[in-house]
């Protein structure tokens, strides 16, 4: 896959990079950037996909080489073999592909490794993860999982994930989004992970909430003076926003249609500062959405984007926000302040509209 | 393959206009440009060709059926999820049913009218087998626990007592050498071309 430009041998090289892909897309075979990468390898040059094919031609038949017995006689281990029909022998080998899977699913073997799924620009990926439960993710989110036998860990490294706990009191599911943690038994919530914020919503059940710097844990409720608590949980409906900062946890209601409408490919955003509305957004766009100075950013936005209409969205903020959208380059969308106004004009232009 | 993909590569923000006529015919396209490596994608998951095939031809038709608009962009990945979905299905049906896991291949193969078809495959099958055997004994394990066995690299790693990476170099080494001297190679000229 890192061929060097220069080779004496391509051919060779082609076909190693050739089985490489195949043993990994074998092992990793619904993850989509590892498919995107494939593919784009594979449109390099017609010589790799063919490099791909022929390799995978050697792929199936040793698979049927090795599961069969010789026509001839073969020497060392495999001599036994020969004692079944080539039908019986089939079987065999399809009975062990069987329950290699059953093993898999029921009780999964990733004890020491860690398990990473991750997703390119503007795709979801779902995935079903060793004990039942199910995850899935927004657009440019990464996850790792560490399950074992006491405990079902899964760490957000970036992005937003919305998870569907399998009940297992024996084996508390743990996330982690920095020093955050929320504690789910028999759950569904969703978990999106920002530079300056963590926000968890739940949809069914009960998070317990932790945050492993000990001031974290003073729940700042909206409507009540809730006293400090070692540990924090939400329930459905509710809402915790994790400031990473100064390590707070604010907990308020909200609907949990809102946070998870990504899942359908659509954005939704109540009453949020416009950089974080555009930290998300740049999960969906290929090209990257940039604030010209940092007070844009503490604008207050609410409202619907389609994650594949981010073009209508530019249009709009254009209308709502003193700013204009100016194209930088294929690569770039940068949001600049219009002269005459400031921010915070602007922010009465959030709530009504009508004073414009 | 590469040209016609750039719409979609544009993201959201180009696809958007996409009218349901210029949406099938880009679906044909993609299916037309990806077909090959589809089937190929799903030949592995399947171990069958013939229902990569069929599997293909699904998902291109559950494609075309899907009425989600925020799918406009990202219709090639779409496309190799539907059709990951499909063999997964399949492959759970499968275990069901107890299905063989290489039934096209044998059947191909058992087929006694063919036989001149069978003796060319068993050569081919036998030459194989001894590139196996050529191979060195953790080379060859690990490929037949990967390859036989359905065991994860992961799980490999565990049971050889050898690091992931070292799993990998072995499955590649050894997909590598079978493929070099299927095409005629000598195992000596093989083993020296490699080494380099």
């Amino acid at each position: 896959m890192n061929a060097p430009v220069q080779s004496d041998d391509p051919e060779l090289e082609r076909l190693q990079a050739a089985a490489q892909w195949l043993v990994r897309l074998g092992e990793a075979g619904d993850d989509e950037a590892l498919i995107a990468e494939w593919l784009s390898w594979c449109e390099a040059t017609p010589e790799n996909f063919d490099a791909f094919e022929r390799i995978e031609q050697t792929w199936q038949l040793a698979g049927v080489a090795a599961a069969r017995p010789a026509t001839q006689p073969q020497p060392v281990h495999r001599r036994g073999w020969r004692r079944y029909s080539a039908r019986s022998m089939m079987r065999f080998a399809a009975g062990l592909a069987v329950v290699a899977v059953g093993v898999f699913l029921l009780q999964p073997q990733w004890p020491q490794g860690a398990q990473t799924l991750s997703t390119p620009v503007a795709i979801h990926g779902s995935s079903q993860l060793p004990d039942g439960s199910r995850v899935e993710l927004g657009a440019r989110s990464r996850i790792s999982t560490h399950f074992d036998e006491g405990m079902r860990r899964v760490v957000i490294e970036s992005g937003e994930a919305y998870f569907e706990v399998a009940h297992d009191k024996s084996r508390p599911f743990v996330v982690q989004a920095g020093a955050l943690t929320v504690t789910a038994v028999g759950t569904a919530f969703n978990v999106r992970r920002g530079e300056e914020q963590v926000v968890v919503t739940v949809s069914e059940g009960r998070v317990r909430l932790a945050s492993k710097e000990a001031r974290a844990i003073t729940p700042v409720r909206h409507n009540s003076h809730a006293p400090a608590a070692t540990a924090l949980e939400a329930g459905v409906g509710e809402q915790a926003v994790y400031s990473v900062q100064d390590g707070r946890i604010d907990l308020a209601s909200a609907d949990p249609a809102v946070a998870t409408a990504w899942r359908g490919g659509v954005l939704k955003f109540v009453h949020e500062p416009l950089h974080e509305v555009v930290a998300n957004l740049n999960r969906y766009s290929t090209r990257e959405i940039v604030l010209a100075e940092p007070a844009l950013g503490r604008l207050r936005y609410t409202g619907t984007v389609f994650g594949n209409r981010l073009e209508d969205w530019l249009d709009a903020v254009e209308n709502v926000f003193p700013l204009h959208v100016s194209y930088d380059g294929p690569d770039r969308i940068v949001l600049v302040p219009n002269k005459s106004s400031s921010p915070s004009q602007s922010r009465t232009r959030e709530r009504g509209g009508s004073e414009g | 393959m590469a040209v016609r993909d750039a719409k979609q590569d544009l993201g959201g923000v180009e696809a958007a206009a996409v009218s349901d006529v210029e949406r099938e015919r880009s679906i044909a396209s993609l299916f037309r440009d990806h077909n090959r490596a589809l089937v190929s994608f799903l030949t592995l998951r399947l171990q069958s060709v013939q229902e990569a095939k069929e599997v293909a031809q699904e998902a291109y038709v559950r494609l075309l059926q899907l009425d989600r608009p925020e799918v406009h962009s990202f219709l090639r990945a779409y496309l190799f999820r539907i059709a990951s979905n499909i063999a997964v299905d399949r492959l759970r049906r499968r275990g069901t049913e107890r299905r063989a896991a290489q039934a096209e291949v044998f059947d191909e193969l058992d087929d006694v009218h063919e036989p001149e078809r069978i003796s060319i495959a068993s050569e081919q099958l036998d030459l194989v087998r001894r590139c196996l055997e050529e191979l060195p004994a953790n080379c060859r394990d690990a490929f037949l626990l990967h390859r036989i066995e359905g065991m994860s690299v992961e799980a490999i790693a565990a049971r050889m007592n050898i690091s992931s990476r070292m799993v990998y170099l072995h499955l590649d080494r050894a997909l590598v050498y079978c493929r070099l001297r299927s095409d005629g190679a000598s195992a000596e000229q093989v083993r020296q071309r490699m080494k380099r």
